[in-house]
């Protein structure tokens, strides 16, 4: 059980080997490249299933909805693609193929797609959907649900302990750079998850092991795929990268479940690490009467913007340095082509030295409670 | 004109600049371009006093209302003022709660959900949580405006909450009052979570916000 | 409000906290019958792929039997994918190309100029040189 979680290749391999030693056609199972016509235009090549194939497919259809529906370990151990996603996540051993499995179900899968909702009783346009219906006890709803909570939570931590003073405007786009959905969609895709985009009748047709489509993720999926021409823009929850996203808060709850700890450590790891300078995200309107504000605010003289350098006043390029100080202190320094422009360039330098403050978190040192944003 | 006054600047010489001053505050009807005295703003709906304000009827009152002491929680009275300080106060001359309000309401979301998992029941939980049950409304309402903002006038703290209103002869409604009342226990939370620490703060919501056999919990006013 | 804010995404560094292996999928095809595969079926029967495998649990391993030159084809996490014709190469040199395919991290590969030796998201911790700051010797 072990060798073969460690070398997830042999099993698919042995089998393929097997089978063509002994001659049998069809076995092989081709990559997903070689599947892509569409269930429709397998009709439409007078493709139709004979009877017997009919059962055999009914078979199949139902172990694999059972197999979903409540995933065995056993089975989750011989899915290729689930047991290197473990591994290149380096989850810990005691996180579950199957719960990791769970984690790629959304509840959206279950949903019945059809061309047209007047179409139900044609079957020329009833799509044949990629998924089988799920259990809403075995999809990963309310773990998305947790994930959401625990990452809104420790990224909010984060950024307030690093920088208190931020505005809250800007705290909250700083948190979506993190942990919007389009965000996670692509921290998912770079953990190479793949989606189930074949037919569940392609799949039976091609043979392929119930197992493969457990380590792929399931959502709602119209078989209307590039192929015919028309593509359905899936908006909300239904759409590509909602799925990715909902995959990637499940395994941040099922990791807090495991340990709390591990879900921090697991969100440091893969979002904090990003990059981020949260002083581009600022976009002051009016510097300087902001600035005057906080002066007055903060009990400080009031800002002198002072002219501390020049070069080539006459010139077609000149350049002007401009200091703003309260009192004798400086607290920022801007330049620009003209007066005007360098004036506000050091109003912008010296808020924004006061908004990214970062204290020196050290142990036994008070925490900064920021008292605001200055309002005008 | 203007060159040479910056010349005159640029030898660094900090001279004092004349500045203008306003001397005139209004009392009263609101008069473009005077400034307005701050006597009549600094007060809250009640008619309370920011300046002039008794500790014993704001901070200890809080403190004791809501159990600090039991749960060994050192808040200064600086603190518990801001927290009781909305945004809306005294045009943000004041320290405001909004930012501790927005990491308290992560923790309780957070902490009411760990709360929901662990009481729960369903036939397939993971290591031990039961996660079919987190959507259920029973679990959002315990975090919601409307049962926060219940905890706080069961408790009687809404009184002594510094803010604006948008429109005095208007509705609660109409002037948020619910939304302005529910920061307050929020960022009560936040406060606690980053002066005392998340065990503090992890045991004060677990055993006092979460308790069903307290009075004063987000359980009972929920099932009110 | 005077504070506005330009929303902007954060950058991800794989290998900065967590690092996710680049390469997550090799097909292997060969055929049965071709004398330019006559390498790849030695590979694929000897115990070179399995013990590759173990060294790489990262990755997964497909065979695919097809008519045709054998070929190598990895997917990687960024959404690419690298084919190496392996056509007439010896079991070694197949194993030489897999590892390059394990290796890479699926992005294109560019010719870098001379000057751009250092490539970083960071800025500058000197800052950049102002003649207008420079001390006075300095001065232009």
């Amino acid at each position: 059980m072990l060798l073969s979680k460690q070398i997830p290749a042999l099993c698919g391999r042995r089998a393929t080997l097997s089978a063509t030693l002994s001659g049998m056609k069809s076995n092989i199972r081709p990559t997903s490249r070689h599947l892509s016509k569409s269930a429709v235009n397998l009709e439409s090549e007078g493709m139709k299933l004979s009877e017997s194939e009919l059962q055999g497919y009914k078979t199949y259809y139902k172990e694999l909805q059972e197999t979903i529906s409540n995933v065995p370990e056993e089975v989750a151990l011989q899915s290729q693609p689930l047991v290197t996603l473990h591994n290149r996540l380096e989850l810990p051993p005691n996180f579950d193929l199957s719960t990791l499995s769970r984690c790629l179900t959304c509840r959206s899968s279950k949903l019945p797609t059809f061309a047209s909702s007047n179409d139900k009783n044609s079957t020329r346009f009833q799509a044949f959907p990629n998924t089988v219906e799920s259990n809403d006890l075995f999809d990963n709803h309310g773990l998305n649900i947790f994930g959401k909570n625990i990452l809104g939570f420790h990224i909010t931590k984060y950024l307030l302990t690093k920088y208190p003073r931020l505005p809250t405007v800007v705290l909250n786009a700083a948190i979506d750079s993190y942990i919007s959905q389009d965000m996670l969609s692509n921290i998912a895709r770079s953990w190479g998850i793949e989606k189930e985009d074949t037919a569940i009748v392609e799949r039976y047709l091609a043979n392929e092991p119930i197992s493969l489509t457990l380590g792929k993720l399931r959502y709602f999926n119209n078989t209307l795929g590039k192929i015919d021409g028309i593509e359905r823009l899936n908006k909300g929850n239904f759409s590509e990268n909602s799925a990715l996203a909902l995959t990637v808060r499940s395994v941040i709850g099922v990791l807090w479940t495991i340990k709390p700890e591990l879900a921090e450590k697991f969100i440091n790891k893969h979002i904090i690490s990003r990059k981020l300078d949260v002083s581009k995200l600022f976009l002051f309107e009016q510097p300087t009467r902001e600035l005057a504000k906080l002066c007055e605010r903060e009990g400080l003289e009031k800002p002198i913007s002072r002219l501390t350098a020049e070069s080539g006043r006459l010139s077609k390029a000149p350049v002007f340095i401009v200091g703003v100080f309260s009192g004798e202190e400086k607290l920022g320094e801007g330049f620009g082509s003209s007066l005007k422009e360098a004036k506000a360039r050091a109003a912008t330098d010296a808020l924004l030295k006061w908004y990214c403050y970062e204290p020196i978190l050290q142990k036994g040192q008070a925490p900064v409670i920021d008292h605001g944003t200055v309002i005008v | 004109m203007f060159p040479r006054f910056i010349a005159r600047q640029s030898s660094l010489s900090f001279r004092s600049v004349p500045s203008r001053s306003i001397a005139f505050l209004n009392n009263g009807s609101r008069i473009r371009g005077l400034k307005r005295d701050p006597a009549s703003y600094m007060k809250n709906p009640n008619g309370l006093e920011y300046n002039s304000i008794n500790k014993i009827i704001c901070q200890d009152k809080v403190r004791s209302i809501l159990e600090f002491d039991k749960y060994n929680i050192q808040l200064s009275d600086e603190i518990i003022l801001q927290c009781l300080t909305h945004k809306s106060f005294a045009h943000g001359k004041v320290p405001y709660n909004e930012k501790l309000y927005l990491l308290g309401a992560q923790f309780l979301k957070l902490r009411t959900s760990i709360h929901s998992l662990k009481n729960g029941n369903s036939s397939n939980p993971i290591n031990g949580m039961h996660f079919t049950n987190l959507g259920e409304m029973s679990n959002k309402t315990l975090s919601s405006k409307q049962n926060i903002t219940n905890l706080i006038k069961n408790a009687g703290i809404d009184d002594i909450i510094f803010w604006k209103m948008r429109d005095p002869t208007g509705t609660s409604k109409l002037n948020g009052e619910d939304r302005v009342i529910h920061t307050v226990l929020n960022s009560l939370i936040g406060a606690i979570l980053t002066t005392n620490g998340s065990q503090t703060a992890t045991k004060y919501v677990d055993d006092f916000l979460l308790n069903k056999d307290n009075k004063l919990s987000l359980i009972n006013s929920a099932t009110q | 409000m005077v504070v506005k804010v330009i929303q902007r995404v954060s950058i991800a560094r794989n290998g900065v906290g967590a690092f996710v292996f680049p390469c997550k999928k090799v097909t292997l095809q060969y055929c049965n019958w071709g004398g330019s595969s006559d390498g790849m079926r030695r590979f694929l029967t000897s115990e070179r792929l399995d013990k590759f495998a173990i060294g790489n649990p990262y990755m997964q391993f497909d065979v695919l039997r097809k008519p045709g030159h054998p070929i190598l084809r990895a997917e990687y996490t960024n959404g690419r994918e690298k084919v190496i014709c392996v056509r007439n190469l010896s079991s070694e040199g197949i194993e030489a190309k897999l590892k390059l395919l394990r290796d890479s991290s699926g992005d294109q590969l560019r010719r870098w100029t001379k000057n751009d030796n250092v490539r970083t998201l960071n800025s500058s911790v000197r800052g950049i040189w102002s003649p207008i700051h420079a001390a006075k010797q300095h001065k232009i």
